[in-house]
């Protein structure tokens, strides 16, 4: 393993900023919800570009890899631009990879925000070129709720440290989502630097020159529509290549339609919970093991700095979350 | 390369024993089915002592499933195992198999899907055991399967080439399905490979698959064709696509689109990507896993001609006596 670049940590945002919106993965599902994107972006005082190609079709792609790349890398290419925001995920980040230009990235670093399949930008980013990347909402999903937003703003905007993360406020509902916010499977203390993300992307890495490295990290992950047995052939994949071996702490987030039945793709017939399996996986670790915080495909969804530090604290009654170093410069 | 280590072929009495490294088979009945086909072949059946455990989504606890598999291993009377069904599981039994018994005492080893994990990792960890990719016995519900499977693990010299398209003067060919490839010339190489979910869960493991000037061979059965999209990236991001000799993809039988928003085939994007990687390759060719069945032996030389995309078997796949 080559040894890890220096952490470089992108200027926050401030009002009268241009943010570059691109679609580096799949299109948006109808043209018109940008305009969504743009409403809220004028609350925060933003302007925007848009990518040539952010409403090409190509499949299940926004264009072929040539036009996706093109505006990836003309993002980060405009001194004007201060951020780049892809409009979704989807499919299509990690094609891109083999061509992507480092360099221009590690000259010109600035905010890179999104989770699912930008998860496959997210962390060849950061490890290649040691640029704080964020694992947040796209710019089609940062005002999904009040939750996603102010959690988005606090990451991008203020300079402070991240600190501790707050569950959404249930306010009044009486018939909440399972898992509660925080399922600790394992008890203990961790502390280091943040990396993760969308754990099929995780897998799509593996094997690869950017294949995930959880050494002395806390290792965040999530997904969206895989059953537990799919999940668990992908933790088991992450074990095998000694992927918790040195890990400082495990968070696991809510991982949206992964309950038994509820992909809708149905492949066996017997199952086991998400809860149960994990915690078969799981819980032989001698680190602070966490399940059910909100962050990825969840609505409500807190922004995490990857190449940030953060301790992870659960002992009976206390639990912490805390990004505690700032991630932005 | 060095020698293939090939098992011996089964021959009238050979025992053979039916597991369930992944997931369960739905019933005892089935269980019986099974049996009775192996018996049919002139083999006789042991049956692992936890095939119809359940542990959630298992056949039986890891150790219960590892138990079956190691027995099986190293009771040196056993001659063949035979997989009764995929699911999932198999990933978490590899850490623990008795390879070194199997490389000093090689058996016939068939099976597909979720079990192509077990194949890949004996095939690696044992320097080269030959093992076979072909219908798990719960997919063998027709004549043409049964035979094929039995020509497999029986046969002394090479295999019957397999000829992808069909034949208007044969009335055995389905003639629904059609191979298509890019092939200039004649491709040779060793074949490996296997349902690709199951083959792509060994990357960045010691398990990991090595496909230079290989035959490689991919197939998957029920998934969802960007994902798949994506186990095909994996492979080429890595460069395992390019290095092998020729890439044979299978035909994906009930592999689906996400909505109604991605218009690719599962076949358009898999010419799309060997076309720009300008690496030969076949698609739609009979795999198994729902689809028309094949045997194909992992390790041995093959031929994958120019003409029709046929696969001749180059090697026999088992030690001659």
């Amino acid at each position: 393993m080559d040894t890890a670049p220096d952490t470089i940590k992108p200027g926050s945002l401030r009002a009268g900023d241009t943010v570059g919106i691109v679609a580096p993965s799949s299109p948006m599902f109808e043209d018109g919800q940008i305009e969504f994107t743009f409403a809220w972006l004028k609350k925060l005082g933003l302007k925007w570009k848009l990518g040539r190609h952010l409403k090409d079709h190509h499949g299940d792609l926004a264009g072929v890899d040539e036009a996706r790349l093109e505006d990836f890398h003309e993002m980060w290419a405009d001194k004007e631009v201060k951020a780049v925001f892809p409009i979704r995920g989807g499919n299509g980040s990690v094609r891109l990879l083999p061509h992507i230009d480092f360099e221009l990235i590690r000259n010109n670093p600035k905010v890179l925000i999104g989770f699912s399949d930008i998860t496959g930008l997210l962390l060849p980013i950061n490890q290649k070129t040691g640029l704080i990347t964020f694992h947040g909402p796209t710019a089609g999903s940062f005002f999904d709720s009040e939750y996603t937003f102010n959690n988005f703003k606090r990451a991008l905007f203020d300079t402070n440290p991240i600190g501790a993360i707050e569950d959404p406020d249930d306010g009044d509902n009486f018939a909440p989502e399972y898992p509660p916010y925080r399922l600790v499977l394992k008890e203990g203390e961790g502390d280091g630097p943040l990396v993760g993300g969308c754990l099929t992307l995780i897998r799509q890495l593996m094997g690869t020159e950017y294949e995930i490295n959880t050494d002395d990290k806390i290792f965040f992950f999530e997904d969206v529509g895989e059953e537990p047995h799919a999940i668990d052939q992908m933790v088991t994949q992450l074990l095998l290549a000694g992927k918790f071996d040195k890990v400082k702490g495990v968070v696991i987030g809510e991982c949206f339609d992964c309950k038994p039945g509820k992909s809708r793709r149905n492949r066996l017939n017997l199952n086991f919970s998400m809860e149960r399996m994990l915690k078969e996986k799981l819980s032989h670790l001698e680190v602070p093991v966490v399940y059910g915080m909100r962050f990825g495909h969840s609505r409500c969804k807190f922004t995490i700095p990857i190449g940030a530090r953060a301790r992870l604290k659960t002992d009976g009654e206390t639990f912490c979350f805390d990004i505690y170093e700032a991630c932005l410069s | 390369m060095t020698a293939a280590i090939k098992p011996r072929a089964l021959k009238k009495d050979s025992v053979v024993a039916l597991l369930a490294p992944s997931s369960r088979p739905p019933s005892p009945v089935e269980v019986n089915r099974c049996k009775a086909l192996v018996e049919k072949m002139g083999f006789k059946v042991v049956v692992g002592k936890h095939v119809l455990d359940a542990h959630g989504y298992m056949a039986g606890t890891d150790a219960a499933r590892l138990a079956d598999l190691n027995e099986a291993i190293e009771d040196d009377s056993i001659e063949g195992i035979f997989m009764l069904c995929g699911g999932y599981g198999a990933l978490r039994l590899l850490p623990e198999i008795n390879y070194r018994h199997l490389s000093k005492n090689p058996k016939v080893i068939i099976g597909s899907g979720d079990c192509t994990a077990i194949l890949l990792a004996v095939h690696k960890m044992t320097g080269g055991m030959v093992v076979f990719y072909g219908p798990n016995l719960n997919e063998v519900v027709d004549k043409r399967g049964f035979e094929l499977v039995k020509e497999a693990v029986c046969t002394r010299g090479s295999l019957t080439a397999i000829e992808p398209n069909f034949d208007f003067n044969s009335p055995e060919h389905d003639l629904k399905s059609y191979c298509h490839s890019s092939i200039e010339e004649d491709v040779e190489g060793v074949l490996l490979g296997g349902n690709l979910t199951s083959l792509v869960s060994l990357m960045g493991t010691a398990y990991q698959i090595e496909t230079e000037s290989r035959l490689l061979f991919l197939n998957d059965n029920k998934e969802r064709n960007d994902i798949l999209d994506r186990w095909l990236t994996n492979l080429t991001v890595c460069g395992a696509m390019q290095a092998a000799a020729a890439v044979i993809y299978g035909e994906f039988h009930d592999c689906y689109q996400r909505g109604a928003y991605s218009m690719h085939s599962i076949y358009e994007l898999i010419i799309e990507r060997m076309d720009r990687l300008q690496s030969p390759y076949a698609v739609g060719f009979p795999l198994g896993e729902g689809g028309r069945p094949s045997v194909l032996p992992i390790g041995i030389r093959a031929r994958l001609g120019k003409n029709n995309a046929g696969l001749t078997f180059l090697e026999a796949a088992v030690e001659s006596d």
